[in-house]
C-alpha cells in the first residue's frame, strides 16, 4: 500500500524534546481534551480535542464507540468492528513509516492546516 | 463508484431481474399486486444481501411503492394509490414512541448513567461463577429493555472482556459469559414496545388496522416471558458450558464522570410510569414519549448535536417497513399470499407457531427488523379479527433469531471479541431459539386464553 498524507512526532517548540506527558480531561457532556506537556522542560505543547479515542486494545475502543450507537444489522456491525481494528493498526504502521521516510520540518499546525 | 464492487453490481442487477421476472410470472394477479410483489421481492433480496444499507432499502421500497403504485400505476393499467399512503407511516405514532426511547437512552449514555448502573450491580455479584453469569445476563436484559441491544452489549462486553481474557483460552466460563451477554440483550428487547424495532413494527401495523396495544399490555405479554426465557437461556448456557472454575469476580473500579442523576432518573421513571398507566390518564404512549426530549432540552441535557446523533436510520427503517406493510395490505397482496401459504382449516395456534418458527429462522440470517417487515404484514392479514396474539407472538419471536454471528448486532459484537467460535454460538443459539419459540407460543396461548380481554382494541 502506498503511503499518503503526513506524519510527525509531536515535539516541544522550546527544547525540541519529543518526550511528552498527556493530561486527559474528561467532562460529562463535553468533548474529551488532551493537554500535552513537554516531559523534559515542562512547557505546554498542545491541546487535542478528541472525537474518538482508541487504546492499545482497539476492539474495546470500538465497543466504547458502539455504546452510543444503534445498529440493526449483524453483518454490518461485524464488518464495522473488523474494519475499525484493521484501520487502527494499519494507520499506526503508516504513521510510523511516514515519520521514518520524511524530514520533520513542519510545525504540526501547518500540517493540519494543509488538510483542511 | 467508491465502494461498488463487481459483486455488489452483479447482485444489484440480479435483484432487479428477479423483480421483473416476478412481475412477468405473476400474470394471473391484478396489476397492483404484481407491482407490489415485484417491489417486495426486490426489497427482500436487498435486505438479505445487504448490498446497500438496510435503511436505504426501506426508503427505496417506500419510494418505489409511491412511484409505481402512485401515478405510475396507470402505466400498468391500475388505479393509482395516494403517495401519502406510503409516506404517512414515517410519522406513525410508533416512530414517535421509538424516538422518545432513543432520547432517553442517549441522555443516559451521555451522562454515563448506563455504566454506573451496570457497575453498581456487578460490584455486588460476589465470586460464584453461576451468580456472576446470571447477574450479567440479568443486567444486560434489563438495560436492553430500554436501551439499544447493540449499546447494551457493547457496554457489557467491554466491562467483562478484561476479566474473561484472564481465563484460560477457550474456557467454558469465557464462552458462557460471552454468549450469555448477547443472548440476554436479544431477549431483553422483547419486554417493552421500545425494546427493539420489530416490536414497533408490530404495534404500527396493528395501529393501522385500528388495534391499540398499550405499553402496559405489551409488558404484560412480554416482561414475564422475558424473565422465563432469560432463566431458561441461563440454564442452557450453564449446562452446555459446564465449568470447573469455582471463583470468578469482575474488577469494577471505573470512575464515572456521571452528572445530572436527579433529573435524568426522575424523568426516566416519570416517563415509564406514564407509559404504564395510560389506562388511567389516557395519554397515548407516543405523546408521553416526547416528555423526555422536552424536559432534557429545557434542562440543557439534550442539544442539537444529540438530536443529530439519534439513530435516524433505524426510524427510517421502521417507517419504510410500515410503508411496505401498507402497500402489501392496500394492494391485497397479503391476502393473496395468505391464500396460498396457509391451507384453510389449519388450526390457529398451529399458524401462529408456524409463523413464529419461520420468523425466528429468517431473522437468523437477516436483520430482525427486515424480517419483521417481511413477515408481519402477512401475519396481520392472516389473523383475522383478533390479530393481537399473532402479532405480539411473532414480533417477539423475531428476537430469537440468534444462532449466527451475523444474526444480530449483539451477536456480532460478542463474536468480534474472539473469545467464542461460531460453532459455540450456533449450538447454544439454535437450541435457545427453538426452546424460546415453543415457550413463547405456549405462554401467549395461555395468556390470551386466561385473559381474553387483555388486548385492548379501539
Amino acid at each position: 500500500m502506498s503511503l499518503c498524507g503526513s506524519s510527525k512526532r509531536e515535539h516541544c517548540m522550546k527544547c525540541e524534546s519529543v518526550a511528552m506527558l498527556n493530561y486527559v480531561m474528561v467532562k460529562p457532556g463535553c468533548d474529551t481534551e488532551v493537554f500535552v506537556e513537554c516531559a523534559t522542560c515542562g512547557a505546554f505543547v498542545a491541546r487535542y480535542t478528541l472525537t474518538t479515542y482508541t487504546s492499545e486494545d482497539p476492539y474495546r475502543s470500538y465497543l466504547r464507540l458502539m455504546r452510543k450507537k444503534r445498529s440493526d444489522s449483524g453483518a454490518a456491525t461485524r464488518q464495522a468492528g473488523q474494519k475499525f481494528v484493521t484501520e487502527v493498526w494499519e494507520g499506526y504502521r503508516q504513521a510510523k513509516d511516514l515519520v521514518a521516510d520524511s524530514e520533520e520540518v513542519d510545525h504540526l499546525e501547518e500540517i493540519l492546516d494543509r488538510t483542511e | 463508484m467508491k465502494g461498488w464492487s463487481l459483486r455488489r453490481v452483479l447482485l444489484g442487477i440480479t435483484g432487479i431481474l428477479l423483480a421483473v421476472l416476478a412481475y412477468l410470472m405473476l400474470g394471473s394477479l391484478p396489476p397492483r399486486q404484481r407491482i407490489m410483489a415485484s417491489i417486495f421481492i426486490l426489497t427482500v433480496f436487498l435486505w438479505i444481501t445487504e448490498i446497500i444499507p438496510i435503511f436505504v432499502t426501506a426508503v427505496l421500497s417506500a419510494f418505489l411503492c409511491a412511484l409505481l403504485l402512485g401515478q405510475g400505476a396507470t402505466l400498468f393499467g391500475a388505479q393509482p394509490l395516494p403517495a401519502s399512503l406510503f409516506f404517512n407511516p414515517f410519522a406513525n405514532t410508533v416512530i414517535v414512541l421509538m424516538f422518545g426511547g432513543f432520547v432517553l437512552a442517549r441522555v443516559f449514555s451521555r451522562n454515563y448513567l448506563d455504566e454506573e448502573f451496570c457497575d453498581f450491580i456487578l460490584a455486588r455479584l460476589g465470586n460464584k461463577p453461576q451468580v456472576v453469569l446470571l447477574g450479567i445476563m440479568g443486567i444486560t436484559a434489563v438495560m436492553s429493555m430500554w436501551m439499544s441491544n447493540t449499546a447494551t452489549t457493547a457496554i457489557m462486553v467491554a466491562t467483562v472482556l478484561p476479566a474473561v481474557r484472564g481465563l484460560r483460552p477457550g474456557s467454558n466460563l469465557a464462552k458462557a459469559l460471552m454468549l450469555g451477554i448477547p443472548f440476554a440483550a436479544n431477549i431483553g428487547g422483547i419486554a417493552t414496545p421500545i425494546g427493539t424495532p420489530p416490536n414497533a413494527i408490530a404495534l404500527g401495523l396493528l395501529a393501522e388496522r385500528g388495534y391499540t396495544v398499550s405499553f402496559f399490555t405489551w409488558m404484560i405479554a412480554g416482561f414475564p416471558l422475558m424473565v422465563v426465557v432469560l432463566l431458561i437461556t441461563f440454564g442452557l448456557t450453564w449446562a452446555m458450558f459446564k465449568t470447573t472454575v469455582t471463583e470468578f469476580s469482575l474488577k469494577v473500579s471505573r470512575e464515572h464522570p456521571t452528572a445530572n442523576r436527579g433529573i435524568v432518573y426522575t424523568t426516566f421513571f416519570a416517563t415509564v410510569l406514564l407509559w404504564l398507566t395510560d389506562a388511567l390518564h389516557h395519554i397515548p404512549s407516543a405523546v408521553v414519549a416526547l416528555v423526555p426530549m422536552l424536559v432534557f432540552s429545557v434542562a440543557g441535557l439534550f442539544s442539537k448535536e444529540d438530536l443529530r446523533l439519534i439513530a435516524w436510520d433505524i426510524l427510517l427503517l421502521i417507517g419504510g417497513g410500515l410503508a411496505l406493510g401498507a402497500g402489501i395490505k392496500e394492494t391485497g397482496l397479503a391476502d393473496t399470499i395468505v391464500q396460498y401459504a396457509v391451507p384453510s382449516g389449519f388450526p390457529k395456534f398451529g399458524v401462529i407457531a408456524l409463523f413464529s418458527f419461520f420468523i425466528a429462522l429468517i431473522a437468523t440470517f437477516m436483520s430482525n427488523t427486515a424480517a419483521a417487515t417481511i413477515v408481519l404484514p402477512i401475519a396481520v392479514s392472516l389473523s383475522g379479527q383478533s390479530p393481537m396474539m399473532m402479532m405480539i407472538t411473532v414480533a417477539i419471536c423475531t428476537s430469537y433469531g440468534m444462532a449466527l454471528p451475523i444474526s444480530t448486532p449483539p451477536n456480532a459484537i460478542a463474536y468480534g471479541s474472539e473469545m467464542i467460535q461460531s460453532k459455540d454460538m450456533f449450538r447454544l443459539g439454535a437450541l435457545v431459539s427453538i426452546v424460546a419459540v415453543i415457550v413463547t407460543v405456549a405462554w401467549q396461548a395461555l395468556l390470551f386464553l386466561v385473559f381474553p380481554g387483555l388486548a385492548v382494541t379501539s
